[in-house]
């Protein structure tokens, strides 16, 4: 229960900071996407059940607070849990440059359902203008942030076990 | 074998929750988008949770911005001081070139002021562009040569007085042998109507500031503060150029005589601009003021000298009348042969009489 408690604690100021200090130093009006790093480092480390279940609850966090359509963070973060945490299968878990390189795809996919479901829900979407200044700006500051994020939730992790 | 049944349905019970689970999740998007789906509560919740930590982060997150916007004011101030300097530098070189322009046109004011005065004066201006090293205070030099009209022995002055007279005139420039040179003599008098006496101001070379008036006799009425101005004789100075004025009186060595030392008008140290008198006139008379008016009785002298000159008019067309009356009667008489030129003439004189 305390493990869970620490992992709730963990989610929420990491969203907080994701939500407040991490908007002061955006790049070109975009900042880090913490929630998604934390879910393709937990789905690394514990599996895609895991992985899908930490999205599930990162997502809602995401859409309770902040999101414009709730369900729509749930659903990408989750789907992402699931896919990465079945590709960590064949990998070893605790290489650190894993996470770095795989926070790019992550946030493709994760751009990727937004905008379907954006599509399906009728709204229109300028795709090379979202390419241009919405996707590279944040994926920079993933691959700078995928690293530490990544050493927190392995220490976490490693904390989790030893107590678990 | 039950194991691995056990284990099949656990997995399959898993893949059916995770599916349930996206299609809710999925559908939930759909609905809570078209507003069928109200999570007010679960919002209020969380963001009841989320709000101490996010004012905690933004709290520091503006902490920083400031520390950031001060690092930043510190280094524009930094380059903006900088900029400043070089503007102060700037503006301080103008306003030096400033103040000179407006020295050099407050002297050229002056100095045309003098000559529009002096009218009896035919004044070329120029300036002082060199002292001579050897006796630096006594000779100057000037941008102004026979070019210009200047000649050898031409008085130079300020609209203060007399500077001197041109020692050596160049093509484009000339030396000026200043009224404190020990070697000039000026001819001058006493200004004051009742002194008018003369006396020659020479350099003194133990007081190269103060010059000295000498030859003035023992009993003549010079006194100190009269004013000395230049008398004319020896036809290098014109008259009237003020010289300076008495400041002490002293007796000559062999008793007989007295000299005045003479404060000049004319600062020699800042001399700068000077004008050349090329040539000179007897001053025009002044014009004629009309006399005071007793009170009560004040006519417009202007209106009486033309009235009086329309009267003079007609008293000469009265005369023209007489005259040509009498040429008449004599004519008519056959005492005067008619209408010669010389009688004309004689009548026309006559009548100018």
């Amino acid at each position: 229960m305390r493990i869970i408690g620490l992992w709730a604690m963990v989610l929420i100021l990491l969203y907080a900071l994701q939500t407040s200090l991490l908007t002061f130093i955006s790049f070109d009006g975009f900042s880090a996407n913490l929630m998604l790093l934390m879910t393709v480092s937990v789905a690394f480390l514990r599996g895609h059940e895991k992985g899908a279940f930490f999205g599930f609850m990162a997502g809602l966090l995401q859409d309770a607070t902040t999101g414009s359509y709730f369900g729509l963070a749930m659903f990408s973060y989750m789907t992402i849990g699931l896919i990465f945490g079945k590709f960590s299968v064949n990998l070893f878990r605790e290489q650190s440059l894993l996470p770095v390189i795989s926070s790019i795809p992550a946030l493709a996919l994760h751009f990727a359902i937004t905008i379907a479901f954006l599509f399906m829900l009728g709204r229109e979407i300028d795709l090379i203008r979202f390419w241009k200044f919405d996707f590279w700006p944040t994926a920079i500051m993933q691959v700078v942030l995928a690293y530490p994020i990544h050493r927190l939730v392995l220490s976490l992790n490693e904390f989790s076990k030893k107590r678990g | 074998m039950s194991n691995k049944l056990r284990k099949e349905k656990q997995t399959a019970k898993k893949i059916i929750a995770l599916i349930v689970v996206f299609i809710s999740v999925f559908c939930c998007v759909f609905f809570a988008a078209r507003g069928k789906f109200n999570t007010r509560a679960t919002d209020g919740v969380a963001m009841a949770i989320m709000a101490p930590f996010q004012r905690a982060f933004s709290w520091a997150g503006s902490q920083l911005i400031f520390v950031r916007d001060t690092v930043r004011e510190i280094s524009h101030l930094h380059e903006q001081n900088k900029q400043l300097r070089e503007e102060v530098e700037i503006l301080r070189a103008q306003n030096l070139t400033a103040s000179e322009y407006a020295s050099e046109n407050q002297r050229l004011r002056n100095l045309l002021g003098y000559k529009q005065t002096a009218v009896q004066f035919d004044l070329v201006a120029a300036s002082v562009i060199g002292r001579e090293s050897a006796s630096w205070s006594s000779v100057i030099v000037i941008n102004r040569g026979t070019l210009d009209g200047v000649a050898n022995n031409m008085a130079v002055v300020t609209e203060m007085g007399l500077v001197g007279h041109v020692k050596e005139a160049g093509v484009s420039s000339s030396k000026v042998q200043l009224l404190i040179d020990p070697r000039s003599s000026v001819g001058t008098l006493i200004q004051r109507p009742e002194s008018r006496v003369a006396g020659i101001v020479e350099g003194d070379v133990k007081n190269p500031s103060y010059p000295r008036m000498v030859n003035i006799p023992k009993d003549s009425d010079v006194k100190v503060d009269d004013m000395v101005v230049t008398s004319g004789f020896g036809g290098v100075y014109p008259k009237g150029l003020v010289v300076g004025k008495i400041i002490e009186m002293h007796n000559e060595e062999g008793g007989l005589l007295m000299y005045g030392v003479i404060d000049t008008s004319v600062d020699f140290q800042k001399l700068e601009d000077v004008a050349v008198i090329v040539a000179s006139r007897e001053a025009p008379p002044e014009p004629i003021q009309p006399p005071v008016q007793t009170p009560g009785t004040e006519t417009d002298p202007y209106e009486t000298a033309e009235k009086l000159q329309q009267a003079q008019q007609q008293i000469q067309d009265a005369q023209q009348q007489i005259q040509d009356a009498q040429q008449q009667q004599l004519q008519e008489a056959g005492y005067v042969v008619e209408d010669t030129q010389q009688q004309a003439d004689y009548v026309a004189e006559e009548a100018t009489r």
